[in-house]
C-alpha cells in the first residue's frame, strides 16, 4: 500500500509539470496580431445662438451699432477726430504793441547827478490792446504766455533802475510793475513776463497804458547828452481767460466727412433700403458767445460710381443751428443736435442713401454773436466743434446682400477617419433669409472642394408679420442638414488652409418686405458630428 | 529516500502553479468525499474519520476559475503560429454572463481530533481567504469598443458603471460537531472570528450615459458609493507593523451549521449554512463617493475648432475628453468612515443514497447568496469507498451556466499521509483554453489515529 500511494504521487506530480510546460507557451504574445479597433463616436459640438450683435463683424462691418431701450438696432458711423475745432487761440489774435522810451540827460540834471540821485519823471505809454480787432471789446484778459521786450542803448553805466508798470493790470491781485537795473553802457536786452497778468479793463474797455520811470544814482560821471533809448515790445501769446466782446466773428467753413463701411465692403454688396435713416450734427460749444452754424453742405458721395447728393439746400430752416453761450463760471458746454429724417429733409434722406455713400461729408458755416453784442467770454480750453452722426436704424429691406468671410480650418488627412458625418439643425429668429454656400480653399484661396457640392444651403427668414415688420413671436425658419466626409473627399481637403463662406441675404418676400432687425433676434445653430474610426492597436512585436 | 524525494517534487510543482490562479469555490466534488478531513469545511456535521493534522501551508489549497469567458473565447489561433485577439466574441461571452467571480481559500493551519471518547469531535482552522465579485456591464464593453453610437447603447440610457466588491480576511475557525439521535444525526457548528485585511463593497455604482439621436448630446448621470478598507495607500500596507499586519483592527464573526441525518441504512440527507457573517471595517478605509448622486450633466461637446483638433490627434485630445468626462463625475473621497461588510453565505443541501459500503451515489444542491444575488450549482456524483486506503469520485457539475463540467476526485492514505485532488471540472485542466471554468483542490494531512480502527460513530 505504501508502494501506491508512492507511485500515485509520483503520477500527479508528472502530470502537473507537463500542465506546467505545456500551457507556458500558450501565453507567448510575440505573435499577436494588431488589434483593429472600429469605435462609432457620436459628439454634440458646442451648440451656439448668434445673435445680430455678435453677427454684425461678419457683415465686415466696424462694430458701431447702437440699441435702444427697445431692443432696435442701428448701425453708428460718426468721425471720432476732435481736430478740427475752433479753439481760444482762434477767438482772439493779439497784435504786438511796441514802443520806445527814450532819456537824454541835461546840464541841470548832471548838476544835480554830482550831488544826489535823479529821479526819472514817469511817462506813460497808451495801449490799445484790441488795436487790430475793431469789433472787439476787452473787458478782462488774462494772459496765459506774453512778455515785455526790451531792447536799451544806454551811453552812460549807472546803478539806476527803470520801472515798468500798467495802472489797470495785476498779477495775483497785486498791480503789475517790474523793475530793469542796472544801466549798462551799450546794448542790453531785458524780458519782463506777463503771464497771469490780468488786465481788468472794464472801466475803459480794451485801453491800458503803461508807465515808464525810473532812478539815476548819484554819479559824477553823468554828463549832459548821455542817452538812453529802450525799444520796448508788448507782447501777448496766448490768452488765459477773456471776457468782453469778440464782434460777430465767421470763422472759415467745418469741414468733415464719415466713412460708411455698409455700403463699401469687399465682402458685402447687394441692395440695401433703409427705411428710417438720419443724419444728425451735433454742435459742442464751450466758448461763452452765442453761435450760429448753417449747414452749407451735406453731402453724399459714393467714389466708386462718382455719384453724389448734396441736399443741404433740402434741409430748410433746419439747416441753421444757432447755440447758446454757457454760462459763465460753468464747466458745463452746450451741446446742440439736429437730426436730419426723412421729415425734416422733405424725404431726402432715402434718396441720398440710394447713392450707397462712401462718405458723408459736412460743411459748416460759424458766426459768434450772430445778434449782435453780448456779454462774451472763452477761456485757453475753450473750443466749439461739431460732431456728424450716420445712423441707420436696421428697418429696411435688402436683396441679394452678398457678404463672405473665411474661418481658419485645417485637417490633416486622416487614415484612422473611415468617415464624419455633420449634421445641423439652424433656428432663425431674423427676419432675414440666408443662402449659404462653403468652400473650402488653399493658402491662396484656390477652392478645393465645396462642403455642399452644387447645392446651397438655404435658412429661410422668420415669417414676419407686416403690421410691425417683426417675426412672428414663437415662429422661426428651421433648417437641418448633414454632410458626409468620406476619406476621399477628406484627402481632398487635407491642404485647406481655411474655410470660405459666402452668404446672400435677403429680407422676406424676396427682399422686398420691410423688416426690423432687434438685438435679441438670433440665430441658432446646433451642430453634431458622427465619425467612425478604424484604429490599428499595436499588441505584439 | 525515493519516497522523500517525490514528496519534495510533488510540493514543488504544486508551489510552481500557485502564481497562475483565479478562483471561485462551490466545492461540489469535495463536498461528497468522506475520507478527506477538510470536508468538515463544507458541512460541520462532516465529522472526519480520522483525527488529522494538516500539513501547513498545504493541506488545503484550492485553484480554479469561473469567467465568463474562455481563453479560446478571445486569443484565437492563425495562420503563421500567430495570434489574434477577438474582442467581439468577449463582448458577446460579457453580454450573458458579465461577473468574474473569485474566492480562494488558503488553508495556514488546520487540525482536528475527537474528545470523549468520540463523542464529539473539536476542529481548528486558519484560513486565508478571499472573495471577489466582479461586474462588468456589457454596455462598458459596447461604450469602450464600439463607441456611443452603437446601436446597443445609442439613444438608450445605459449603466456603464462596473462593480466590484471583494474581500480578504483571515479566519479563525473552532468547530464543534456531535451526535444525537442514536448516532442517526450529526451536528456541527463553526464559530469563526474573522481579521478583515483588504475590502472593496460597491453599495451604488450608477454611471449613466445617454446619447440623443437628433442632437448628440450627452447627458451623463453618476451616482457611486464605493467603500473600501486597507485599499488606501497600498505603497505602505507593508511598513505596518507585524501585530498590524495580523490583526489589522477590522474584527468580524461568522459562524457555520451543518446537518446530517442518516434516514436509513440506504439514504442520508445533510445541510449547510456556510459564512454568516460580517467584517466591520475600521482602519485605513477611503469611500469614493459621487459630490452630486443622481445630478445630471449635459456634456457641452466641442467647439468646431476643437473637434478639428481632435480629429487631428485622437491621442490627446481623447485624453481631454476623457478627463472632461472624468470631471463630470466629480468624486469625493471620505476618509475613516467605518462600515460593515457581509461574507457571501453558501448553502448546501444533499443526499447519499449508500448501495453498500463501497457504492454511494450523491446529489448536491449548491448556492452561493452574495449582493443580492444568488449563484446556484448542481452535483451529481459517484463515490467509490475503499475504506481507509482510497477513495474515487466520479461527479457531473451544474454551475457558472456551463453545463459540460465533468469532475473527480481521489483521496489516498499511505499510512499517515493522506494526500487528495479533486476537480469540479477535469476536462477544463485538461483543455483550459476551452472553458470557463478549472478547478483543481489538493492537500496533504497527516492523520494522527491512522492505526486506530475505529467504526465510524462508534462510542462508549
Amino acid at each position: 500500500m505504501k508502494n501506491i500511494s508512492c507511485r500515485y504521487l509520483t503520477i500527479i506530480q508528472i502530470i502537473i509539470l507537463v500542465l506546467l510546460f505545456s500551457c507556458k507557451k500558450d501565453f507567448n504574445f510575440d505573435k499577436t496580431k494588431d488589434l483593429n479597433w472600429n469605435p462609432d463616436i457620436a459628439l454634440p459640438l458646442v451648440n451656439d445662438s448668434i445673435t445680430f450683435e455678435s453677427a454684425i463683424p461678419i457683415f465686415g462691418t466696424d462694430k458701431n451699432f447702437y440699441i435702444d431701450e427697445e431692443g432696435n438696432v442701428s448701425l453708428l458711423y460718426y468721425f471720432r477726430n476732435n481736430a478740427f475745432r475752433i479753439l481760444a487761440c482762434d477767438l482772439l489774435v493779439l497784435p504786438p504793441f511796441p514802443f520806445a522810451f527814450n532819456h537824454e540827460i541835461t546840464p541841470v540834471e548832471q548838476a544835480i547827478l554830482e550831488i544826489q540821485d535823479l529821479i526819472i519823471p514817469p511817462v506813460t505809454f497808451p495801449l490799445n490792446l484790441a488795436e487790430d480787432n475793431p469789433d472787439v471789446i476787452i473787458d478782462k484778459l488774462l494772459v496765459k504766455e506774453g512778455s515785455i521786450i526790451v531792447n536799451s542803448d544806454c551811453s552812460f553805466d549807472n546803478e539806476g533802475y527803470l520801472i515798468i508798470s500798467i495802472p489797470n493790470a495785476t498779477v495775483n491781485g497785486t498791480p503789475f510793475s517790474d523793475t530793469i537795473r542796472p544801466f549798462v553802457s551799450g546794448n542790453s536786452n531785458d524780458t519782463i513776463d506777463l503771464s497771469n497778468v490780468l488786465f481788468d479793463l472794464s472801466s475803459g474797455p480794451n485801453s491800458t497804458s503803461i508807465q515808464i520811470d525810473g532812478l539815476l544814482t548819484k554819479s559824477k560821471e553823468l554828463v549832459a547828452g548821455d542817452l538812453m533809448n529802450s525799444a520796448f515790445n508788448v507782447v501777448i501769446m496766448k490768452i488765459g481767460s477773456f471776457e468782453g466782446y469778440l464782434g460777430q466773428k465767421t470763422f472759415p467753413e467745418i469741414a468733415e466727412s464719415v466713412r460708411v463701411t455698409i455700403f463699401n465692403n469687399a465682402d458685402v454688396t447687394g441692395n440695401m433700403y433703409f427705411v428710417e435713416p438720419s443724419v444728425s450734427v451735433t454742435i459742442v460749444n464751450s466758448i461763452g458767445a452765442p453761435v450760429e452754424n448753417i449747414i452749407t453742405e451735406l453731402k453724399a458721395f459714393n467714389s466708386l460710381s462718382d455719384s453724389s447728393l448734396d441736399i443741404a439746400d433740402r434741409l430748410g430752416a433746419d439747416s441753421i443751428i444757432n447755440i447758446e453761450s454757457p454760462v459763465l463760471g460753468s464747466n458745463q458746454s452746450v451741446i446742440k443736435m439736429v437730426d436730419y429724417t426723412n421729415d425734416n429733409t422733405q424725404n431726402s434722406m432715402g434718396d441720398f442713401f440710394n447713392i450707397k455713400p462712401y462718405h458723408v461729408f459736412f460743411n459748416i458755416h460759424t458766426r459768434l454773436n450772430p445778434n449782435g453784442q453780448t456779454m462774451n467770454f472763452f477761456s485757453d480750453t475753450s473750443s466749439l466743434y461739431a460732431l456728424l452722426r450716420v445712423r441707420l436704424p436696421l428697418f429696411g429691406h435688402f436683396d441679394n446682400l452678398s457678404i463672405q468671410d473665411t474661418f481658419s480650418f485645417t485637417i490633416a488627412s486622416q487614415e484612422d477617419i473611415e468617415f464624419i458625418e455633420f449634421k445641423t439643425h439652424i433656428v432663425n429668429g431674423l427676419p432675414l433669409q440666408a443662402k449659404i454656400q462653403i468652400y473650402f480653399v488653399d493658402y491662396h484661396y484656390n477652392i478645393l472642394d465645396s462642403l455642399t457640392g452644387s447645392d446651397v444651403i438655404t435658412i429661410k427668414e422668420a415669417p414676419v408679420d407686416h403690421s410691425t415688420f417683426l417675426p412672428i413671436p414663437g415662429m422661426f425658419g428651421t433648417v437641418d442638414t448633414s454632410y458626409y466626409f468620406d476619406p476621399q473627399k477628406i484627402k481632398r481637403i487635407e491642404s485647406v488652409e481655411n474655410m470660405l463662406v459666402k452668404a446672400v441675404l435677403q429680407s422676406a418676400d424676396g427682399g422686398q418686405e420691410n423688416v426690423k432687425i432687434k438685438a435679441a433676434q438670433s440665430l441658432r445653430l446646433n451642430f453634431t458630428a458622427r465619425l467612425h474610426l478604424k484604429r490599428n492597436l499595436e499588441i505584439g512585436n | 529516500m525515493k519516497k522523500r524525494i517525490v514528496y519534495i517534487l510533488t510540493s514543488l510543482s504544486l508551489i510552481l502553479l500557485m502564481p497562475s490562479l483565479v478562483y471561485p469555490q462551490h466545492d461540489l466534488s469535495l463536498y461528497n468525499l468522506s475520507h478527506i478531513p477538510q470536508r468538515i469545511n463544507q458541512n460541520p456535521a462532516f465529522i472526519p474519520e480520522k483525527d488529522y493534522f494538516g500539513i501547513p501551508l498545504l493541506s488545503g489549497i484550492h485553484l480554479a476559475n469561473a469567467n465568463p469567458f474562455s481563453y479560446n473565447d478571445i486569443l484565437v489561433k492563425g495562420n503563421n503560429d500567430s495570434t489574434s485577439i477577438e474582442i467581439g466574441n468577449l463582448i458577446n461571452k460579457i453580454s450573458k454572463n458579465d461577473h468574474i467571480r473569485l474566492y480562494t481559500d488558503l488553508d495556514l493551519l488546520s487540525f482536528g481530533f475527537k474528545i470523549d471518547h468520540g463523542r464529539y469531535y473539536l476542529n481548528f482552522s486558519l484560513r486565508e481567504r478571499i472573495s471577489q465579485d466582479i461586474f462588468i456591464p456589457e454596455n462598458l464593453c459596447y461604450l469602450m469598443w464600439n463607441g456611443n453610437a452603437a446601436p446597443e447603447i445609442f439613444a438608450k440610457q445605459v449603466n456603464v458603471s462596473p462593480r466590484v466588491n471583494a474581500s480578504v480576511y483571515a479566519e479563525y475557525g473552532l468547530t464543534f460537531s456531535g451526535y444525537a439521535l442514536e448516532k442517526k444525526l450529526t451536528y456541527g457548528v463553526r464559530l469563526k472570528y474573522l481579521a478583515g485585511r483588504f475590502n472593496i463593497t460597491t453599495n451604488k455604482s450608477v454611471f449613466e450615459i445617454f446619447t440623443d439621436s437628433n442632437d448628440y448630446r450627452i447627458l451623463l448621470k453618476s451616482d457611486i458609493e464605493v467603500q473600501t478598507s486597507g485599499i488606501d495607500d497600498l505603497d505602505t500596507y507593508l511598513d505596518q507593523k507585524i501585530g498590524s499586519l495580523l490583526f489589522p483592527g477590522n474584527h468580524g464573526f461568522g459562524i457555520d451549521l451543518g446537518l446530517n441525518y442518516q434516514i436509513n441504512e440506504n439514504i442520508n440527507v445533510n445541510a449547510s449554512v456556510l459564512d454568516l457573517g460580517f467584517i466591520k471595517w475600521r482602519t485605513r478605509n477611503l469611500s469614493l463617493v459621487s459630490e452630486e448622486p443622481g445630478k445630471e450633466f449635459e456634456f457641452e461637446g466641442y467647439k468646431l475648432k476643437d473637434f478639428i483638433n481632435f480629429l487631428n490627434d485622437f491621442d490627446s485630445t481623447g485624453k481631454d475628453l476623457s478627463d472632461s468626462i472624468s470631471d463630470y463625475l466629480k468624486i469625493d473621497n471620505v476618509y475613516d468612515v467605518k462600515y460593515k461588510s457581509n461574507l457571501p453565505v453558501r448553502f448546501n443541501i444533499g443526499g447519499t443514497y449508500t448501495l453498500n459500503d463501497q457504492h454511494h451515489f450523491n446529489l448536491l444542491i449548491n448556492g452561493i447568496s452574495w449582493n443580492h444575488e444568488f449563484i446556484p450549482a448542481l452535483s451529481l456524483s459517484y463515490y467509490y469507498n475503499l475504506k481507509r486506503f482510497l477513495g474515487l469520485m466520479v461527479s457531473y457539475n451544474i454551475f457558472n451556466r456551463q453545463y459540460t463540467n465533468f469532475g473527480g476526485g481521489i483521496s489516498i492514505n499511505g499510512g499517515p499521509i493522506h494526500l487528495y485532488i479533486v476537480s469540479d471540472n477535469i476536462p477544463g485542466l485538461i483543455f483550459y483554453k476551452g472553458t470557463n471554468n478549472t478547478s483543481i483542490q489538493f492537500g496533504l494531512n497527516i492523520f494522527l489515529d491512522w492505526k486506530e480502527k475505529k467504526v465510524f460513530g462508534e462510542f462508549n
